[in-house]
């Protein structure tokens, strides 16, 4: 698998530094407008992969990869660990623009921005929301082709925010955590939101109960999506 | 000894097209062509080798492996040249051998740079500034980089000049002297077979209409040329295809010894070329 993601970052090196470029620009407008740290490291991270993908598609290279000495299983897995690799380096950008904007522009706002994201609460939350998104992702991609799987993940994350209160409304899912999830201050800054829901959560399970919970969660997430993932890729006629 | 490549009853079913029933085998230290109209299946076939398409039915072995089952252990010792190069075109010929050679065990870096030089290859240029016959020299220079003992081409001499097509034809004989090496070669340059090839496949319409050795096929097959008044209705169905012209007709035959009894010294009877085969059997029992 770390030679699939290397075969990526031959491939596609040059495509993740035209996107760092550009996300490098949105991030000093974006913090004027109060976008959240996480958001934007998780854009980083999703427009790698998505230039990764585009490359694939243009050049047909599934066929290519798919007539190596590998199974489709394990290309699949390359791409989640591709999403991990890229998403770890998305978030040492981060603090590295970061870093840098604050002392170039002196934006106050990012000291507090970063150190949040740098908590353990903001990591656990970073590395979950990655989980997640992977997760619904991926099966999605497997199973449509990446123009449709882009428009379908949308959609899905569209229903699940609309769903959230109407099911804390039926009862499903605590009250609270429903009305916190859609509050303003949460949709206005989903980082922050999920770095708060994760600190009240790791108040009420202690940190070790917590940590354990988050990374058993995880684990079963993304399991049942390479599972998915995997199954959808083998039926595909490449 | 088990057979290089052997399939049995494979079928696929595209809705708007059914590869049917396909069975051929390859021995291994032969060069198989596979030959067919565009359309016939050829590639299908090579895919479902690759395991790039899913079977609906039948059994690919190679080596005696399943291809799906043992998918590593097979793809690791088959080399393949697709139709179109699918590579990252933007990158230089030597990263885009680094994105494909980890994944082989048997790669011989000396043997690949050897045959960049041998096939004139810059290999600090990139694959979109190059021709078409180049990238197929490049698809070919992977594919005998990690000491395959079968290789898999599909359309390869395509687009390439006669002076290399006749090298490839050279290094592809050269390689089954090891009586180890297999060759499966889909073409419509049906030549380039007569060269090389000891069996040919011919695929119509998604079904093996013959699979046997070169030799047997040219010796049994012949085109008949006669004036018209020879043609009877009886004759016509002798023909596995034939034309009629406006002072003769050309027909082609699967026995060349019936033909020479039927018609004794009042035809031409040729050896048939594998064009004539094709041009025929894709054809039909049509006046062409």
């Amino acid at each position: 698998m770390f030679k699939l993601c290397r075969k990526d970052f031959l491939a596609c090196r040059w495509w993740w530094l035209l996107v760092l470029a550009v996300y490098g620009l949105n991030w000093m407008f974006a913090f004027r407008q109060s976008l959240g740290v996480m958001f934007l490291t998780l854009l980083l991270a999703g427009g790698c992969l998505a230039v990764t993908f585009y490359q694939d598609h243009l050049h047909k290279t599934e066929v290519l990869y798919g007539s190596l000495p590998l199974t489709r299983g394990r290309i699949v897995r390359g791409r989640y660990l591709l999403t991990g690799f890229l998403s770890a380096g998305a978030l040492v950008v981060a603090f590295a623009y970061g870093s840098l904007l604050r002392s170039v522009f002196g934006i106050d706002d990012l000291r507090l921005s970063l150190s949040a994201l740098g908590s353990m609460e903001g990591l656990t939350g970073y590395a979950l929301a990655v989980a997640f998104l992977a997760a619904l992702y991926f099966p999605l991609h497997y199973r449509l082709g990446a123009g449709k799987a882009v428009l379908a993940f949308f959609l899905s994350l569209l229903v699940l925010a609309v769903a959230v209160p109407g099911l804390g409304q039926l009862g499903l899912i605590p009250a609270p955590l429903a009305r916190f999830v859609s509050s303003p201050g949460f949709l206005k800054d989903i980082g922050l939101g999920i770095i708060g829901m994760i600190g009240r959560v790791s108040l009420a399970l202690g940190t070790p109960l917590f940590l354990a919970a988050a990374v058993g969660l995880a684990s079963i997430v993304l399991a049942v999506s390479i599972r998915l993932a995997t199954r959808f890729y083998e039926k595909t006629d490449l | 000894m088990n057979n290089a490549l052997e399939i049995r009853n494979l079928t696929k079913d595209y809705g708007d097209f059914l590869l049917d029933d396909v069975s051929f085998s390859l021995p291994p230290g032969t060069i198989m062509g596979l030959i067919g109209p565009n359309g016939a299946g050829k590639t299908t076939v090579i895919k479902l080798i690759l395991n790039l398409l899913r079977r609906d039915g039948g059994e690919i072995k190679v080596f005696g492996l399943d291809n799906r089952s043992d998918e590593v252990e097979v793809k690791s010792r088959v080399g393949f040249v697709h139709d179109t190069p699918y590579f990252y075109e933007r990158l230089r010929l030597t990263t885009i051998k680094d994105t494909v050679a980890p994944f082989y065990r048997d790669w011989d870096e000396p043997l690949f740079r050897k045959l960049l030089a041998e096939f004139d290859l810059p290999p600090r240029k990139s694959l979109v500034r190059l021709s078409r016959g180049m990238k197929m020299k490049f698809a070919l220079a992977l594919a005998l980089s990690h000491r395959a003992e079968l290789i898999i081409l599909d359309e390869p001499t395509s687009g390439l000049d006669p002076v290399f097509r006749r090298e490839l034809l050279g290094r592809l004989s050269a390689l089954i002297q090891d009586e180890k090496t297999s060759v499966l070669f889909s073409t419509h340059i049906t030549s380039d077979l007569e060269r090389i090839a000891d069996y040919i496949t011919f695929l119509h319409k998604g079904r093996v209409v013959f699979s046997s050795p070169k030799d047997d096929i040219l010796d049994r097959w012949a085109v008949v040329k006669a004036g018209r008044d020879l043609l009877t209705d009886d004759d016509r169905r002798f023909f596995r295809g034939f034309r009629e012209r406006e002072y003769g007709f050309e027909g082609l035959t699967s026995d060349a010894a019936a033909a020479r009894r039927r018609f004794g010294d009042k035809a031409v009877i040729e050896k048939a070329a594998l064009e004539d085969i094709m041009f025929y059997l894709t054809r039909g029992a049509k006046n062409v």
